[in-house]
């Protein structure tokens, strides 16, 4: 499986096994007693925790001090009020992102690189910031191609001039952005019989609405993909309300959806991220930048698809203890 | 298939200004291109630039402020009396598409009226891909972006860069024909598609051309540098920008300069073969065939071929033949720009190309040869760097070309008491004729 998509800038990835520390630059590292801050998100989702696991393993072992770990909570001004405090801290080296949103927050993570701190995004760049200038490196998946898996998961579901719907998230996100767009490509591409049909949400809390306009205004629906896995959650219990048998595809696999698809309720594949994995590639380029060494634009990681068939076996290979 | 997107006919757009149209409001043009070089100003700072009275500019501002081009923002620095109430303009009156086609990547993004990159997109397209599925796949990603806006907005203009020099037109303020050069495209109704489905002017430059605009339009300095900017792919090739100015020759045929003889091995071949993404990828494959290389050997034991970005990455990794390739590379290039700069002059030059993107191995030996070989009166202020801009820089250019031709004085001066270029009467006239199109029936029925 190769990795397929390009970066924010159209950058080509690098692949995780190019990051590595040698054992100079480890024990550099414990030399200089780093203190860095994490900014997510939301740290609460099952992704979330595993990535921040993978993180604090790395960095734990070269004893840099993780001063705060905050929780965005999906509020931008969460993160706007963060950004701007840790930017005023002269003990911060480093901070490690997840942006929320797009052009609300990117003046908030300039302030980080204007004073003199080296940022590591993850997941997300919000446009106009640059690598090089305004951040260090960007790490993520390989969106396109999760979306890309997705759609060759689901595309058997889905009859001749069916339709397949699009749950996505109304927000400028780099990797929900990739997922839907590969996601149609291939339909397209592949399927050209089939209607897609977008509908967005533009908060968490507008899942199931967002779920049900999708569903009640159309029928006709074969099957659904939903981009990460705590929309998918809202967006079963919209099908159990309405009595409905519907294929299901999304990213991630949480303990729900892990479970939903060994039960064979609606889930029928899910495309697993690394969140692990990525955690401790965040925590190797996020020490490289430290040391002033050169580092990747865009570093990128397969995902794996998971079907009842493999799920006990993947979930042993990202390494989720659930 | 795709459906017909009416998202840009708002119902300000529908309407036709035929009380403002009967005086032409002379000063419209210069009042608004006047606010939007500047951040805001007084109503009495429009009356002494422009050189009109307070009568006329309140008539303007009011047609203006119409359109919804112009806002009425904070009150400015009172020199007695009431404080002045400052004048801006609407960047968001309205949107830009842009669109970077490369020969294997293709960019999508969406700016505001300034020119403001909001939202991109890259992407692998296969360099099989035929120009009509190019085609699909660009509107079908313009679609997406309109369709995640939370409100209808107006499309003003399209700006693309497509790879090569383009012929332009002299009689007309836009494309309203796809040109018949570069010949890739000279068969497919990109611009007659564009102009039709979204009702909106479209502007076309060559890829170079555009990312040295948004190259020089990222700088604080823009207005006041010579900026050359060198592309390193397949292909080299090169612009130049003078004071904020694109340079484009007698026929817009500029930068061409992989197609430079230089000496290899007793034989005379073109700088683009010796110094190109091509030869970097050779290179890198008769390394790992030979084993002189074990990184780019491990490379090519899970792969078909190496790649360019597979030897810069090895570089990167400190791998000494990887290093070795991209250094002899370098240098050729930087021999060519130093005899550029001996005869330019320029306060910047800039690389870009995915070789510079994550090393200097690149960039260094192309720095070390200009600043041996051109003058040192030259090379000593001549400021040698890498684009970090990316693929972006193709959109920024796109998007500042598309504002340079929408806010153009002449042209400007034609639509803009129409509120929106589609309801102008030339245009409306274009898009009469484009329904007589056959080829764009085919393609929307497809």
């Amino acid at each position: 499986m190769s990795v397929t998509g390009l970066g924010p800038h159209g950058e080509h990835p690098t692949k995780l096994n190019e990051v590595s520390l040698s054992p100079i630059q480890s024990q550099q590292a414990r030399d200089q007693k780093f203190r860095i801050a994490v900014v997510y998100h939301t740290t609460s989702s099952d992704w979330s925790k595993q990535s921040l696991k993978g993180l604090m393993n790395i960095l734990s072992e070269h004893d840099i001090i993780v001063d705060d770990i905050i929780d965005c909570q999906f509020t931008p001004q969460l993160q706007i009020d963060a950004l701007t405090t840790l930017s005023k801290r002269s003990d911060i080296d480093a901070v490690i992102s997840i942006p929320i949103g797009n052009l609300d927050v990117i003046d908030a993570h300039r302030h980080i690189s204007e004073s003199g701190k080296k940022l590591i995004l993850h997941d997300s760049v919000p446009t106009g910031l640059l690598p090089g200038r305004d951040y260090s490196s960007f790490i993520s998946s390989d969106n396109f191609h999760i979306g890309t898996t997705a759609a060759e998961i689901l595309s058997p579901h889905i009859p001749h001039k069916g339709a397949v719907g699009i749950l996505t998230f109304g927000t400028d996100f780099y990797a929900t952005n990739e997922r839907e767009i590969s996601f149609g490509r291939w339909f397209r591409s592949n399927r050209p019989d089939t209607d897609i049909i977008t509908t967005r949400f533009h908060s968490l809390k507008h899942v199931k609405v967002a779920a049900q306009e999708l569903i009640e205004n159309n029928p006709q629906l074969s099957g659904i993909f939903v981009v990460w896995d705590v929309p998918a959650m809202d967006t079963i219990v919209v099908i159990d309300e309405k009595n409905l048998n519907l294929p299901l595809v999304t990213v991630d696999l949480s303990q729900n959806t892990a479970n939903a698809l060994s039960n064979g309720h609606h889930v029928i594949g899910v495309v697993a991220q690394n969140p692990y994995i990525q955690g401790e590639v965040v925590a190797r380029t996020t020490i490289l930048s430290l040391l002033e060494r050169a580092i990747p634009s865009w570093i990128a990681i397969k995902g794996s698809a998971v079907t009842k068939d493999n799920v006990e076996d993947i979930l042993q290979t990202i390494k989720y203890d659930l | 298939m795709f459906v017909q997107n009416d998202k840009n006919q708002t119902s300000k757009n529908l309407r036709v200004r035929e009380t403002y149209s009967k005086s032409l409001a002379p000063g419209v043009e210069q009042i608004l291109n006047l606010l939007r070089n500047k951040k805001h100003l007084t109503r009495q700072e429009i009356e002494r630039t422009c050189e009109m009275g307070r009568t006329a500019v309140t008539d303007r501002l009011s047609v203006l402020s119409d359109i919804g081009f112009i806002n009425e923002g904070s009150l400015g620095v009172t020199t007695g009396g009431r404080a002045p109430r400052l004048i801006q303009f609407n960047a968001d009156a309205g949107r830009f598409l842009v669109a970077s086609i490369e020969q294997e990547v293709l960019g999508v993004g969406m700016a505001d009226l300034s020119g403001n990159l909001l939202t991109e997109h890259h992407e692998n397209i296969d360099a099989n891909a035929s120009s009509d599925q190019i085609m699909k796949h660009l509107i079908a990603l313009f679609d997406l972006l309109l369709d995640r806006e939370v409100t209808n907005i107006d499309v003003l203009g399209i700006g693309l860069s497509i790879p090569g020099p383009v012929e332009s037109f002299s009689n007309s303020h836009f494309f309203y024909k796809t040109p018949s050069m570069p010949s890739a495209w000279a068969d497919a109704p990109l611009i007659e598609q564009l102009l039709s489905y979204y009702k909106a002017p479209v502007w076309i430059r060559g890829s170079v051309e555009a990312m040295a605009m948004g190259q020089t339009q990222s700088l604080d300095t823009f207005e006041s540098e010579t900026v050359l900017f060198v592309k390193v792919s397949n292909r080299i090739e090169a612009s130049l920008i003078i004071n904020g100015s694109l340079y484009q020759g007698a026929n817009g045929l500029t930068g061409l300069i992989g197609h430079t003889p230089v000496e290899s091995a007793g034989a005379t071949s073109s700088l683009n073969s010796v110094a190109g993404e091509l030869m970097v990828a050779k290179l890198g494959n008769d390394a790992a065939n030979s084993g002189q290389s074990k990184i780019l050997e491990n490379i090519l034991a899970q792969q078909a071929n190496i790649n360019a970005i597979d030897v810069s990455n090895a570089a990167r990794a400190a791998d000494h033949v990887a290093m070795e390739i991209l250094s002899n590379c370098g240098r050729r290039i930087g021999q060519n720009i130093a005899t550029i700069a001996n005869m330019l002059n320029p306060s910047r030059i800039i690389i870009s190309g995915s070789l510079v993107q994550d090393n200097d191995i690149l960039l260094a030996a192309i720095r070390e040869m200009i600043y041996r070989n051109a003058h040192p009166l030259i090379s000593k202020d001549t400021l040698v760097e890498a684009s970090v801009l990316g693929h972006s820089a193709g959109l920024i250019g796109s998007a500042a070309i598309a504002a340079d031709g929408l806010f153009e004085p002449a042209y400007l001066k034609q639509w803009v008491l129409y509120g929106h270029p589609a309801n102008e009467p030339k245009f409306k006239g274009l898009l009469g004729e484009l329904n007589q199109d056959n080829r764009i029936e085919e393609f929307i029925v497809d």
